[in-house]
């Protein structure tokens, strides 16, 4: 099969790329066989996504969600590399490129958009407020919502967040009511 | 013996204050028996969450987490967070304005707009549990407790952004930590050794994939249950949501049943300083973990 290069795409990965340690990449596997989310499937693997942007190979696309999401963040990789990758700096592009693109779970997309409206991922809601005075707790606290939409408007977040379309909410295995 | 904490600004973030209020309790009775002044600062915002937010613009979350920095420094305060995802985001951000002069330009000139600026003086940004290690001291936590938790076994769960980057995060080993566990035994409770210790609790994959964070949950449930632990302990509330809603979805998929309560350390640390139940809202914990604290003769 031939290997198709998107030179753009090599070009971003190469400013995330710090000290160009995907140079000295040697396919050890470390990364892979230290992630916990590769254990549970094959769909998703470190090793390939570093071989990947070290040859430019763009394979940011809907059916490859899980390649790219699989990613649960918990810095095990970077740890472990022998050459010291910064690889969860660079499947943040890979995830930031996906949302640009719309291509990123409704979850994200839903708490970009709480942010960018109340200034929390999780804003306080009326029961939540009564519980809190009940527990003596303040119901709830001023957030400056202002400011967190001039900054994401500087960011072009904003109009990013215009082009994200959401699913109507479906009831997953990882939400309960609170 | 109390040694003297700086006062803190208390970063609340998101999770505790709109989902689960009772650990902004606990965390508030602790801070105060412990003698640590906390004030929240009118200006803080959401940390964001290094998961999601960062995942849809790092450069939007980069800057947004300037912005609280500035919010701490010009209050001249030190920032507590009670969440491992705000702790990361916030040291990363300070890191990254610290190490990188390209970056504080480019934040620094978004953050103009909003009449801010990070001139990178904050006295530091810690988790409450750091702050509870390295400025109070497990000796002073000792002497605090009224109702020492004897017999009651626990799994404590540190949470990948504890630990990890640990060349940001500098705190304690990043796979064999060992400073919170003192923490918790200090309470008299144990800390159970258990295989799966490390494994995340999956809720940064749970958003792709609900079914790959069931799984692991399976292999950290049955691993803790080996061990003999009563309840988890946890230090973030989205590895404490994760872990409550695991053991339904476990049991759903596997068919597997676990009861284990999930508390965070604030809440282990109220209860040995002699709170009730009643008072931190044990009861909104499921599964309630007095019942687990009963059962080792503990009455709460």
């Amino acid at each position: 099969m031939p290997i198709m290069t998107d030179n753009e795409f090599k070009r971003l990965v190469w400013a995330t790329n710090f000290h160009e340690s995907v140079n000295y990449c040697m396919q050890c596997n470390r990364c892979t066989e230290n992630c916990p989310v590769h254990e549970q499937t094959d769909a998703y693997n470190p090793r390939q996504n570093i071989l990947n942007a070290f040859l430019g190979v763009n394979n940011i696309t809907e059916d490859n969600r899980l390649g790219i999401y699989g990613c649960t963040m918990c810095d095990t990789c970077d740890e472990v590399c022998p050459v010291k990758i910064p690889l969860t700096h660079i499947f943040q592009l890979f995830k930031n490129l996906a949302a640009a693109r719309n291509i990123s779970p409704d979850s994200f997309k839903g708490e970009g958009k709480a942010v960018h409206d109340a200034g929390a991922s999780i804003p306080i809601s009326p029961p939540i407020a009564r519980k809190r005075g009940q527990m003596g707790l303040p119901e709830g606290y001023t957030l400056p919502v202002e400011e967190v939409q001039a900054i994401m408007q500087a960011t072009g977040f904003e109009t990013m967040l215009g082009n994200l379309t959401i699913e109507p909410k479906k009831k997953g295995a990882g939400e309960e009511e609170a | 013996m109390i040694t003297m904490v700086e006062d803190k600004a208390l970063f609340l973030g998101c999770t505790i204050p709109g989902r689960i209020p009772f650990i902004e309790k606990s965390a508030k009775c602790v801070c105060e028996d412990l003698g640590i002044n906390t004030e929240v600062l009118e200006g803080f915002a959401c940390c964001p969450d290094p998961v999601g937010i960062q995942a849809l613009d790092k450069d939007t979350w980069l800057a947004l987490a300037a912005r609280n920095l500035c919010v701490a420094e010009a209050a001249n305060k030190g920032i507590m967070t009670l969440c491992t995802g705000c702790a990361m985001t916030l040291k990363s951000a300070n890191h990254e304005m610290m190490c990188s002069h390209h970056s504080k330009e480019k934040v620094n000139a978004i953050l103009s707009k909003v009449g801010k600026e990070y001139a990178g003086t904050l006295p530091s940004v810690r988790h409450i549990a750091q702050v509870l290690y390295d400025e109070v001291g497990v000796d002073a936590i000792k002497e605090k407790v009224q109702r020492p938790l004897s017999g009651f076994k626990v799994a404590l769960h540190h949470g990948c952004h504890f630990l990890r980057p640990s060349e940001i995060i500098k705190f304690d080993d990043p796979f064999h930590p060992t400073k919170v566990d003192e923490l918790v035994r200090a309470t008299g409770a144990e800390s159970v050794d258990y295989t799966e210790k490390m494994l995340c609790c999956g809720h940064g994959v749970s958003s792709e994939s609900p079914d790959i964070a069931t799984s692991m949950n399976l292999k950290k449930f049955r691993s803790i249950a080996k061990a003999g632990a009563q309840a988890i302990v946890v230090l973030c509330p989205s590895c404490y949501l994760r872990l409550e809603a695991g053991q339904r979805d476990v049991k759903k998929k596997f068919g597997e049943e676990f009861v284990l309560p999930v508390l965070h350390l604030t809440d282990l640390l109220a209860l040995a300083f002699g709170h009730s139940g009643d008072e931190i809202g044990l009861k909104d914990h499921r599964p309630n973990p007095a019942k687990a604290l009963e059962a080792v003769g503990i009455s709460v």
